[in-house]
């Protein structure tokens, strides 16, 4: 990295932590110290005493690092940061605070899957704590396998105040039973705020729609409003060429029922048939059938058509993602190939839908790993004490637990303009702390979103085409 | 099995004998007769069947390692001892996935029918000794491939190593037709992903179960009857067999590029030495624009791409995933020494592209089969220079003729074996190099055209005798024959007809007319290519509008069509001896029929290459 980026990602950390330290405490650094003996911290220490006791990860890819390991080096992505150095460190320290041995054993994806329906259905799991997907932790959560922490630990428990070491996801049973830990790449990443063209907004005396956001007027209303400007014939052959919208229908539609307070498969009923979901379904009609403010939508598109068309300049809003932004290196991330984009991109938070709030909107589908500690397994209140001591190898400081070299990207890919870069990651930030549970893209079923773009098909022929089938798939998934 | 079954025999007795020491209220219930308590306990004999495969009979015919996939291993299969009994061994051998198919209906009949779930003892070893775990799955073969629907197995921890893996069968069921195989893989090795050597794996007590859970007995004397498009049929269009002795390139498993990036290893010695006339390069690959080739960046004749921007031939498979390039070629652009080649191999391709292996071997010889037709119950064993086989049928001599070639299913220990014709009025007859023939095998397939026949015992088949036999230097054991009506042409340069998908019933016509232009690429040499599925196997083409009338292209004019059940070829000159010389009295409508009913998924024009 050149001088002047290793500058600009120390200016952004800070920037960041500051404007962190500004939302709310609770994310801010606490400690910056070096390491010490009550970092690992727990509302309720057991003594260590007697006989060590060890403690089982399953996972299915190879985690460092663990009381096996003996050197740093153990790990083959070691790479000499002080993340690497205080992961490895943090083992000793808890090990000796709470008496514990610590080993990740790799079962595979399947083994952990027969590994959770197997030992811990009869009673004796081969692990201490699991790591699973939703597909599997869902069903061992409802289904009893897993521990509900609010049962074990003490009020003040973190997970059950702060959350900030490790979070849990909320599925609606009052249950504590599934962790993530906080990490800032865990939240911003799959996040898909609504991205602009600075420019074409700018040109066409648009205000900043985040000022919008931040005033609580950006609607969907408003949001047509502005596309309707924005939809424009610029070269005068009578057939529009600009437009105020275009998205990959998927991206689309899962935003758009966050933004109205709605979800499909969030529990045991499906809700598409809600009327919330009713007037996401329309809205999204509406964009290509009544208000015609977006592209022409593609007669054959896997995702790539759509994700990239605003790369054409001529696109006002679409779905943006840092992912999708360097896939062709928009704004020159790593500054090999240069800008390939004349334009700034912009992020904002979806329009708020009739049905939604801005106060309690979502923004981001629920999505990747978690933890969980079986039913049947000896003191579960040690090993997740242990587990979250473990899992604060930072000690609280997250500007080492979000380094700046991996956060860095995060920032350079979304944009070129430093200021714009910074508002970007702060408003996918704001996105990714707002986890929908909804699993209705794991379900397996084949929904027609052409049908509404095409006008074949109501929203409310389309909630009765699959409202059943909806809710057969969700009868198996929650089994 | 035996061990354990006598163990396990021996144990019960000790544990009756043991527990009525102690005092018979602890004695379990279940080995007293409800009705008279006084009788001793009952010690039942093993049920005899209580797998269905157990291996102990060291019968494997009814297995064979499937290779049809980018990703396959060409891993071997053989019967050991393991864990107190007989099991199979499943080793590694390229470090890729290893895919086992049982035949399942040739081993249950139509019992097969009512496999509801299958259960079966699965242990795992790593060549270093350490335990790693694996996972993998277990398939069904449906349609002409691998189902999408995937039950799992695994074997996580080192003190359940081996433990039972249970598949419940969810909406799917062994039919004859569409679903006759199971096929076990590993593809999860965290020793691999550890940089360690792969794991091989063992299978042992397998039990097929009917809903009920009854066991379904197996008979394990069966052979493996492959169904359409398994194992050999791993797509070989226009591409050449290699010999079974190939040296791979290990380093290029698993490289990638972006388009346009080259990536590669240094060459072996072994692989260089490998480079010699006659030998062919074979890579199996992905790439999204369907081609790759190599570069030569360190040779004396500068960075070379082995390309047609040098003037060399590069051969694709009709699925584009693999490509091979003789050392000729490279000749062509480096010249002869491989001394000058440079020490670096690289692929390259016009889009993003992976590379899972790269080998040179020799070509065998072997081709691309068409119009084959099973000897039925053809299948026997011999040891070292010992005979075998059976007499075949009037009709079934009456089936070779010129362009006709038998094909041989087959193992031996030293890859050799070669046909018999013992009671040809030439006399005792080996076709090999005893009579001047060089047999045309791979250690796997055994391919003897009429015309090596004819070489040996003369033109005349009715003076070749009844007695077909075979005959190798090691142990050997043939699982099929068949006889095929000719061999598939390889093409180049396929250009797709756009849109030419159609269906029809049995005996019903169905197609589209083609543009002047392509027309006009039809000339001496050309190549009709089509992807099709029919009930019974066959199709062939029609041209209805053409000058000479509504003409087949098929045995009705005089023509064997060129087919395999997945593909159908015609040629210029097929269609020339039906239509006559001048493409323009074709008529514009080309149209295809089978016996039964039949889907054309695409075609394409192309030439007969080299």
């Amino acid at each position: 990295m050149t001088t002047f980026k290793k500058l600009l990602a120390i200016v952004l950390a800070l920037v960041m932590v500051l404007s962190l330290a500004a939302c709310g405490g609770e994310t801010a650094p606490k400690e910056t110290e070096a390491p010490k003996d009550d970092s690992a911290q727990t509302t309720n220490p057991p003594a260590p005493s007697g006989e060590k006791r060890k403690i089982t990860i399953g996972v299915w890819w190879d985690i460092y690092y663990d009381s096996t390991h003996e050197a740093l080096e153990d790990d083959p992505a070691y790479v000499g940061s002080l993340a690497d150095q205080m992961r490895f460190d943090v083992v000793k320290l808890v090990e000796e605070k709470y008496n514990v041995e610590f080993e990740y054993v790799n079962l595979t994806y399947t083994g952990i899957t027969e590994s959770i329906n197997t030992s811990i259905l009869a009673g004796t799991p081969e692990c201490d704590i699991y790591l699973c997907d939703l597909t599997m932790g869902i069903p061992a959560a409802l289904n009893g396998l897993a521990v509900d922490l609010s049962t074990v630990l003490p009020a003040d428990a973190d997970i059950l105040t702060d959350q900030g070491v490790l979070s849990y996801l909320d599925l609606g049973d009052g249950k504590v039973c599934l962790m993530k830990q906080v990490l800032g790449q865990n939240v911003v990443e799959a996040t898909y705020p609504l991205a602009f063209n600075v420019e074409m907004l700018e040109d066409n005396n648009l205000e900043d729609p985040r000022e919008l956001y931040k005033r609580g007027e950006w609607t969907w209303d408003k949001f047509v409003e502005y596309c309707q400007v924005l939809t424009q014939d610029t070269d005068g052959d009578g057939v529009n060429d600009q437009y105020g919208f275009n998205g990959f229908k998927e991206d689309v539609v899962s935003q758009l029922l966050m933004a109205n307070g709605a979800n499909i498969a969030a529990g045991t009923t499906e809700g598409l048939s809600s009327s919330a979901t009713g007037e996401a379904l329309q809205f999204y009609a509406d964009l290509y059938n009544t208000y015609n403010v977006c592209a022409p939508y593609p007669a054959e598109d896997n995702g790539d058509v759509t994700r990239f068309a605003y790369r054409d300049g001529n696109i006002g809003f679409w779905p943006g993602a840092a992912w999708i932004a360097s896939s062709n290196a928009d704004y020159d991330w790593d500054g090999s190939v240069g800008s390939t984009l004349e334009f700034q991109t912009a992020y904002v938070q979806w329009p708020v839908g009739p049905s939604g709030s801005a106060e309690t909107n979502k923004g981001k589908l629920t999505s990747g790993s978690f933890w969980f500690i079986p039913n049947g397994i000896e003191n579960p209140e040690l090993v997740y004490n242990a587990f979250e001591a473990l899992s604060n190898w930072y000690l609280d400081d997250v500007s080492v637990r979000d380094d700046q070299e991996t956060m860095w990207w995060w920032y350079a890919t979304t944009a070129s303009d430093p200021d714009i870069q910074v508002e970007n990651f702060e408003t996918m930030f704001d996105i990714g702390s707002r986890e929908q549970f909804d699993v209705y893209q794991s379900l397996g079923v084949a929904w027609d979103l052409e049908a509404l773009i095409f006008g074949t098909m109501t929203a409310a022929q389309f909630q009765e085409t699959y409202r059943q089938e909806f809710q057969a798939a969700i009868d198996a998934y929650f089994g | 099995m035996k061990a354990r079954k006598m163990l396990a025999l021996v144990m019960s007795i000790v544990m009756l004998l043991s527990l009525a020491a102690c005092g018979g209220e602890t004695t379990p219930e279940t080995t007293q007769a409800p009705t008279n308590a006084t009788e001793p306990p009952v010690v039942t004999e093993p049920v005899k069947a209580e797998v269905s495969v157990d291996f102990e009979d060291g019968n494997l015919g009814y297995v064979a390692v499937y290779d049809g996939m980018a990703n396959a291993d060409a891993s071997t299969v053989e019967i050991v001892d393991y864990n107190g009994s007989k099991a199979l061994k499943v080793t590694n051998g390229s470090g890729k996935v290893p895919y086992v198919a049982f035949d399942v209906w040739s081993l249950l009949g139509e019992n097969a029918a009512n496999v509801a779930s299958v259960e079966m003892t699965m242990g795992i070893e790593n060549p270093d000794g350490e335990f790693y775990a694996c996972s993998g799955e277990v398939k069904l073969w449906e349609d002409k491939g691998l189902s999408k629907v995937a039950y799992g197995w695994s074997v996580y921890l080192e003190n359940k190593n081996p433990k039972v893996a249970s598949v419940v069968l969810k909406d799917q069921a062994f039919s004859a037709e569409t679903a006759p195989l199971m096929v076990v893989t590993l593809s999860t090795d965290n020793g691999a992903t550890a940089g360690k050597a792969n794991a091989n794996f063992f299978i042992d007590d397998i039990r097929f179960l009917d809903a009920s859970g009854n066991l379904i007995a197996a008979d394990t004397s069966v052979a493996f009857a492959a169904p359409n498009g398994f194992g050999g049929d791993k797509d070989m269009s226009n591409l050449s067999y290699l010999a079974a002795a190939t040296v791979s390139l290990d380093g290029m498993s698993g490289i990638t590029g972006g388009a346009w990036a080259q990536n590669g290893v240094d060459m072996t010695e072994d692989f260089l030495a490998a480079m010699v006339p006659g030998a062919v390069v074979e890579i199996e690959y992905a790439s999204a624009t369907g081609d790759i080739w190599v570069v030569m960046p360190d040779s004396a004749a500068g960075w070379k791409r082995i390309n047609s921007e040098n003037g060399a031939t590069v051969n694709y498979n009709n699925s584009k995933n693999i490509a091979q390039i003789t050392y000729e070629q490279f000749a062509l652009v480096l010249g002869e020494d491989t001394s000058t080649w440079g020490a670096r191999l690289q692929c390259e391709a016009s889009g993003d592209w992976e590379v899972y292996s790269v080998k040179v071997g020799q070509n065998s010889g072997l081709v691309r089969t068409a119009g084959k037709t099973l000897v039925d119950g053809f299948a026997c064993t011999g040891g070292g220079w010992a005979q075998n086989g059976f007499e075949l049928t009037a009709e079934q001599w009456a089936m070779f003729q010129p362009g006709t070639i038998l094909e041989v299913s087959y193992t031996s220990a030293n890859g050799d074996l070669w046909a018999l014709l013992p009671w040809s009025e030439a006399g005792w007859m080996r076709i090999n190099g005893d009579n001047g023939v060089t047999p045309i095998c791979d250690g796997a397939t055994l391919q003897v055209p009429y015309e090596q026949f004819a070489a040996v015992c003369g033109e005349d088949v009715s003076k070749w005798g009844t007695m077909l036999q075979f005959e190798a230097s090691g142990d050997w054991e043939v699982f099929a024959v068949s006889i095929c009506t000719g061999s598939f042409v390889n093409t180049a340069n396929n250009v797709a007809v756009e849109g030419f998908a159609c269906t029809g019933g049995g005996w019903a016509q169905n197609g589209f007319e083609l543009t002047a232009e392509q027309w006009a690429m039809f000339q001496p040499g050309t190549v009709l290519t089509v992807q099709y599925s029919s009930a019974n196997g066959d199709l062939w083409a029609l041209l209805p509008w053409s000058a000479a009338g509504w003409m087949r292209i098929n045995a009705d004019n005089g023509i064997t069509p060129i087919y395999d059940g997945s593909t159908l070829q015609v040629t210029y000159e097929q269609m020339a001896a039906v239509c006559g010389e001048d493409v323009s009295t074709w008529g514009t409508m080309l149209q295809f029929e089978a016996s039964g009913d039949w889907e054309v998924f695409s075609v394409s024009i192309g030439t007969a290459a080299e």
